[in-house]
């Protein structure tokens, strides 16, 4: 054993021999290895940063990841990549977590005891693969379904074709779908992928339930863009108001927020169009063709005074003065200031499309951005930036998720054996779908052979009969046309970063599917291996002769895309005219059940709450649960880590005697919950917030508590409105009751762990409220 | 060779961009080998974020003195990152019994784990709360040990432990960018060769501004008498090497003049 | 007057006695080692037993490879690195002496038989070499810009060359760039090219470094190499 100076410091201020013996077993310091093999562009003790990208959110950003002996260090965004150009989110780093979790699965299991029961054992890849083909082989064809996250590139062409080439449906999951969104980006703007909102260069921005800055959509982008919106230096700072019944932390960032009832947006967004063009401030032929020529008038009954009046029908509950401004005043200055400001832009989404008038809302919206000209702008100009058709064939730019509604059928295709074999990837269904899907249910009955190909044992997994785990993206190959892209061409390139540890093996995806589909003998036309395809997609760039890699060689493209972590074209920009504007009266003529929200709830002679469920800051939808730093990350507004918190109202709290801590069960139609109480002052009266990402009980580490579920997930009791145009799931069209349990835990919060210090030179403008 | 190139390192905080959002926290934590922070520890109290991102409600003036009952359509939240803030005049300096702690030439305020005796002064001295004391040995279960950055030390069990604006980068910058014919450090070559402190090239917003104070061309110097600009507890006379930018509030246009 | 012990405590007495003495002795001797970090006679003065014997005397002395032919990252980064496997079956694959116990054993690691070629029932193995020169706790060492200032600033040079002239090593005039690397390669390790098994000369303690660094006016701040 080797003494060092430090240990004989202590061991000399110690006199019990209990401390030095306990000492002797401490690690032995780290061996020198001579590696056997080495890559060609590995040197010891030297790092390297490779680009790739991000599989931690939707939008996959592109990453460095500094690489050191074959191990990933760090991550950082991909200064050249022109989505997040440099810059990740909370959620990027903690892939290295993923990837060096402790409870990642070695290799492949079978399930041996009853479905669901957790009882897996490990077989080898020969008997699981022969598994699987045997099912492939016996299994009705059209009886297969593949459900994975929203798939783009060559991956999503690969799955197709597979799916194409064997029968069956292959269908894209995402718990909080953008069915609603996609629709409304369609109807308004009549473009089938989502365009880029260039907050960079807009000088106003209104958004409308759409937390932008922490999960919605592309966050990272977007916060980018934010911070130079917000800059002052040679221009003038944006503006930004939020309207949202959440205090969210977009609403936190903006200059000011409109607390509105759920659902409301959509009026308010026709209260300011009626500002708009009743004060002459929109250009007079789209004000015209919006409304058919007859002016504001056809939205009179949503002027501002009348939708702030609590006997309106179209009372969108917001505060009668709000800062010392008057409501409807409130909505004429900020109609006139958006429509004054140039560029300006209206975004909606999120909780704005999660109602049963959730497409009303989103087109109500987006129809402002005609108002003020901003639609169909080049990139660098603000406003809406269409993106472009990608520039190779056959490979998907967007996604479109199954909505409830086709999860509802997909329940009785398993209900009624239509479906035998289900392949799951990426995607976790069963805990981002609501009751009311039946899935769990119908899984059960049905009794399909499910596979899964996630890395870790969750909630489906558990309930898979054969688990085949994948690469982690920072061992894979792939590659990405991004949904939103920035307005022009663009590819992005994913490269195995590191190999897996020798103690995991873990095998590609896209290798496995082809290799099925060779064992199969489907003709699905694709080389051996998912490299080849990129390599085949590359060589189409290559071909192009255009945009961020010039090259002599095809090799020479290949490893320059590579390194820069994709290609794009910045002069290759959509070529699409904005279509004729959406007419105002058509939208302000609906049935009001389709103006207006609709809420499902128990009785209607208790005290209701709002629930309104937002995605986590750190865990996203729940797919981060597992990873330590990302639980341990704070909650931006309330500080909570580890836990599940409901906001609310600190005077509704009183109501009900509930103090922080308690532990309050959450009842809707469907089941409960239950939650831990944090109350904060800026929790709209009426509301609770409870956020989505925990309550696995699968019993990996950090996800789980040793083997109890940690946190509750508020999607379990959500009802199953939908929204009634597209048939989304309008996930924030439940009412809840609730109930105390009499229990109370400590919030475990990082706020209180320093005592507060003031914030500006006139320190008495900040006074801390909250408890703790 | 270049001659040693005299530096004073700081930091830009513009509170007018932060969104909360995080990123800082964890490319800290990712960075420098900071131990988990596990449910235990936030009950403790033992949480270690070099950086934090702290939250504070504000409530209108009429209410500054019943803030609980200020409507809560008024009530906004602030979030303002705190590290360390490298003081000149540094309040843990002076109390430690072994020089363990102490500000170097280059404006940083340094621990030196290898002195620290645990002593715990430094930390109850401090009035930012930004040190953090190893109480436990750290553990990592052994695959996530693979993580941990080879360039800094793992900081055992009774040691003191804060924000060092990622000096092993700095210290690689002065070796890679000076150690060239003519290499000279600029907020590019820093950015560049990532070189940036990790929170600074995380985050998103650019709210935080890292680079050199005696370089008259840095963005930092440049900001430093930005009309907004403030530094925490000024009045105690600390002075640190941190600067805030004020949170721009458009409805309160007095705030602009105030500066 | 003195209080004699019963003869039949004597033994026991004289035993205990003996006993802790040499625990004194040898917590002591602990305690030096530990405190002086130097290896103590006996105590593996002569550097430890590596898993290869291999000899810088045959490759370095006989063969003339450089420095830095081997210890690849040692001009250019913090760790000088020992050489992967691979590297040294570079020359080995068709060096393979004659069953020579030692290098059958690294062409082993290697995966390859007695006769240099690739034997697919000896998989390939990491060499877990012993450390024979390590810094205190806390310490970040970087090898670059030391070789950096001996092999390109006059004083560095000059104290480089005479350090190699003081250790016998031979010098073209001027020197050529690897020898100059050698040379700084001296100033700590010694003349490793005379070495059968490399051992620590010099005792890398913090009072060394920093004499060093004070007669080179190197910067002295803690955070130079504690961080």
């Amino acid at each position: 054993m080797k003494l060092t100076r430090r240990d004989f410091l202590k061991w000399a201020s110690l006199s019990a021999v209990g401390a030095v013996a306990c000492d002797i077993f401490r690690e032995g310091e780290m061996i020198i290895q001579s590696p056997a093999r080495m890559p060609e562009d590995l040197v010891t003790g030297r790092d390297n940063w490779y680009a790739t990208l991000c599989g931690q959110c939707p939008e996959k950003e592109s990453i460095l990841v500094r690489v050191m002996e074959g191990r990933a260090k760090k991550v950082r965004g991909n200064p050249l990549y022109p989505t997040n150009q440099g810059k990740q989110s909370v959620r990027c780093e903690a892939g290295l977590q993923a990837l060096y979790h402790p409870d990642r699965l070695a290799g492949p299991v079978a399930r041996v005891g009853r479905r669901g029961s957790g009882q897996f054992q490990q077989i080898g890849w020969d008997t699981a693969m022969n598994t699987l083909l045997a099912q492939m082989r016996s299994n009705q064809p059209d009886a297969m379904l593949m459900i994975t996250e929203p798939l783009r590139g060559h991956l999503g062409m690969v799955a197709s074709k597979f799916v194409g080439a064997y029968g069956g449906r292959h269908m894209a999951f995402e718990p909080l779908d953008q069915t609603v969104l996609r629709g409304a980006v369609k109807q308004v703007f009549n473009q089938n992928t989502l365009p880029d909102f260039d907050i960079e260069n807009t000088r106003y921005l209104l958004s409308f339930g759409a937390d932008f800055l922490s999960t919605w959509v592309s966050p990272v982008r977007y916060a980018r863009g934010y911070g130079e919106f917000r800059s002052n230096i040679g221009k003038e700072r944006g503006s930004h108001v939020h309207a949202d019944p959440r205090y969210s932390l977009t609403a936190a960032s903006a200059d000011q927020w409109i607390p509105i009832s759920p659902g409301m947006e959509g009026v308010l967004a026709l209260s300011m169009a009626y500002v708009i063009i009743d004060e002459g401030l929109a250009d007079p032929g789209v004000a015209g063709a919006m409304t058919g020529g007859a002016g504001a008038s056809v939205l009179d009954d949503f002027k501002p005074e009348s939708v702030v009046s609590s006997d309106s029908p179209l009372y969108i509950g917001i505060p009668e003065r709000i800062r010392g401004e008057d409501a409807s005043e409130l909505i004429r200055r900020i109609a006139r200031e958006f429509a004054t400001t140039g560029p300006s832009l209206a975004i909606g989404g999120g909780e704005a499309g999660a109602h049963t008038n959730g497409s009303f809302n989103l087109s109500a919206v987006f129809a402002l951005n005609y108002l003020v000209g901003s639609v169909g702008k080049r990139p660098g100009e603000g406003g809406i930036v269409f993106n472009p058709a990608p520039p190779i064939e056959g490979i998907p730019a967007t996604s479109p998720t199954g909505s409830v509604t086709d999860w509802l059928g997909v329940s009785d295709d398993l209900q009624n054996g239509r479906i035998n074999l289900i392949l799951v990837r990426g995607a976790n269904p069963l805990h981002g779908l609501p009751p009311g899907s039946r899935f769990q249910e119908s899984l059960n009955a049905g009794n399909p052979f499910v596979v899964s190909f996630s890395s870790f044992m969750d909630d489906t997994s558990l309930m898979a009969d054969l688990v085949l785990p994948e690469r982690i993206y920072l061992e894979d190959w792939s590659d990405d046309i991004p949904e939103p892209g920035p307005g022009f061409q663009i590819v992005g390139m994913q490269q195995p970063v590191v190999n897996p540890l020798p103690d995991l093996d873990p095998r590609s995806f896209p290798d496995l599917l082809l290799t099925l589909s060779q064992d199969l003998g489907l003709d699905d036309g694709l080389p051996n291996t998912f490299r080849d395809v990129l390599r085949q997609g590359a060589q189409q760039l290559f071909d192009l002769n255009r945009g961020s890699i010039q090259a002599a060689t095809f090799e020479a493209f290949w490893n320059t895309m590579l390194q820069q972590g994709g290609w794009w074209d910045s002069d290759r920009v959509s070529t699409d005219s904005p279509p004729d504007p959406p007419s105002l009266a058509e939208l302000a003529q609906q049935p009001s059940e389709r103006r207006l929200p609709s809420f499902r709830a128990q009785d209607v002679d208790s005290r209701f709450f709002y629930l309104v469920p937002f995605l986590s800051n750190s865990l996203l939808d729940g797919r981060g649960a597992h990873l330590p730093w990302l639980q341990a990350a704070p909650d931006p507004l309330t500080t909570v880590t580890w836990q599940t918190w409901v906001e609310i109202n600190p005077r509704d709290a009183d109501e009900f005697g509930l103090k922080e801590g308690d532990v309050i069960r959450l009842i809707s139609t469907e089941d409960h919950i239950e939650a831990v109480v944090y109350s904060h002052p800026a929790v709209p009266p009426g509301v609770l917030s409870v956020p989505i990402g925990q309550g696995h009980a699968t019993g990996i580490r950090y996800a789980t508590r040793g083997n109890a579920q940690r946190g509750s997930n508020p999607i379990s009791i959500l009802a199953t409105e939908v929204d009634s145009e597209t048939g989304g799931l309008a996930w924030a069209a439940t009412r809840v009751r609730i109930q105390s349990t009499g229990r109370s835990v400590r919030v475990s919060k990082f706020e209180g762990l320093v005592p507060a210090f003031p914030i500006g030179p006139r320190a008495e403008d900040v006074v801390q409220v909250t408890r703790g | 060779m270049a001659q040693r190139m005299k530096h004073k390192w700081g930091m830009v905080v513009d509170i007018d961009k932060c969104t909360g959002c995080q990123a800082c926290v964890v490319a800290c934590q990712s960075e420098n080998n900071i131990p988990l922070n596990t449910e235990d520890s936030f009950h403790q109290r033992r949480a270690m974020e070099w950086i934090r991102v702290e939250r504070y409600w504000e409530v209108p003036d009429e209410y500054r003195d019943r803030p609980e009952e200020a409507p809560f359509q008024d009530v906004k939240a602030r979030f303002m990152p705190v590290l360390c803030q490298h003081c000149e005049n540094a309040p843990c300096e002076p109390v430690c019994p072994v020089f363990a702690t102490y500000h170097n030439d280059e404006g940083m305020n340094v621990q030196v784990y290898n002195r620290c005796v645990g002593t715990r002064y430094c930390a109850n001295n401090c009035p930012y709360q930004v040190r953090f004391f190893n109480f436990w040995e750290p553990v990592w279960p052994e695959r996530l040990r693979n993580q941990l950055n080879p360039d800094v030390t793992v900081r055992s069990r009774g040691v003191m432990e804060k924000c060092t604006f990622c000096v092993q980068r700095v210290r690689r910058a002065e070796t890679k960018i000076e150690g060239q014919e003519d290499g000279q450090i600029t907020d590019k070559s820093l950015a560049e060769g990532n070189f940036m402190p990790a929170c600074v090239q995380a985050c998103p917003t650019n709210t935080l501004i890292f680079g050199d104070l005696e370089d008259p061309d840095s963005q930092v110097s440049r900001l430093k008498d930005d009309p907004r600009h403030y530094k925490l507890l000024e009045n105690i006379g600390t002075e640190p090497n941190v600067i805030y930018l004020k949170k721009i509030d458009p409805r309160r246009k007095e705030d602009e003049a105030h500066g | 007057m003195p209080i004699r012990p019963s003869p039949k405590l004597l033994l026991p007495l004289a035993f205990g006695g003996l006993v802790a003495t040499v625990v004194v002795v040898l917590v002591v001797v602990y305690i030096l080692h530990a405190w002086w970090s130097t290896p103590i006679f006996g105590f593996g003065a002569g550097g430890p037993d590596q898993p290869i014997a291999f000899p810088h005397t045959v490759h370095v002395e006989d063969q003339g490879i450089q420095c830095e032919f081997c210890h690849r990252n040692v001009t250019k980064g913090d760790a000088a690195t020992v050489p992967a496997v691979e590297q040294c079956l570079f020359c080995h694959k068709t060096v393979t002496g004659e069953d020579h116990p030692e290098i059958a054993k690294l062409l082993e690691y290697g995966g390859m038989d007695a006769s240099g070629n690739m034997d697919p029932s000896v998989t390939p193995q990491p060499i877990d070499w012993e450390r024979v020169h390590r810094v205190p706790d806390h310490v970040q060492f970087a090898h670059e810009p030391h070789i950096r200032y001996f092999t390109q600033s006059e004083d560095g040079k000059a104290q480089a060359v005479q350090r190699a002239i003081d250790n016998g090593i031979g010098l073209s005039n001027p020197p050529l760039p690897s020898e100059m690397v050698e040379a700084s390669c001296t100033i700590c390790h010694g003349k490793v090219r005379a070495m059968d098994k490399v051992k620590q000369e010099r005792r890398l303690k913090m009072g060394d470094c920093v004499d060093c660094h004070r007669n080179y006016d190197a910067p002295t701040d803690c955070v130079t190499c504690h961080y």
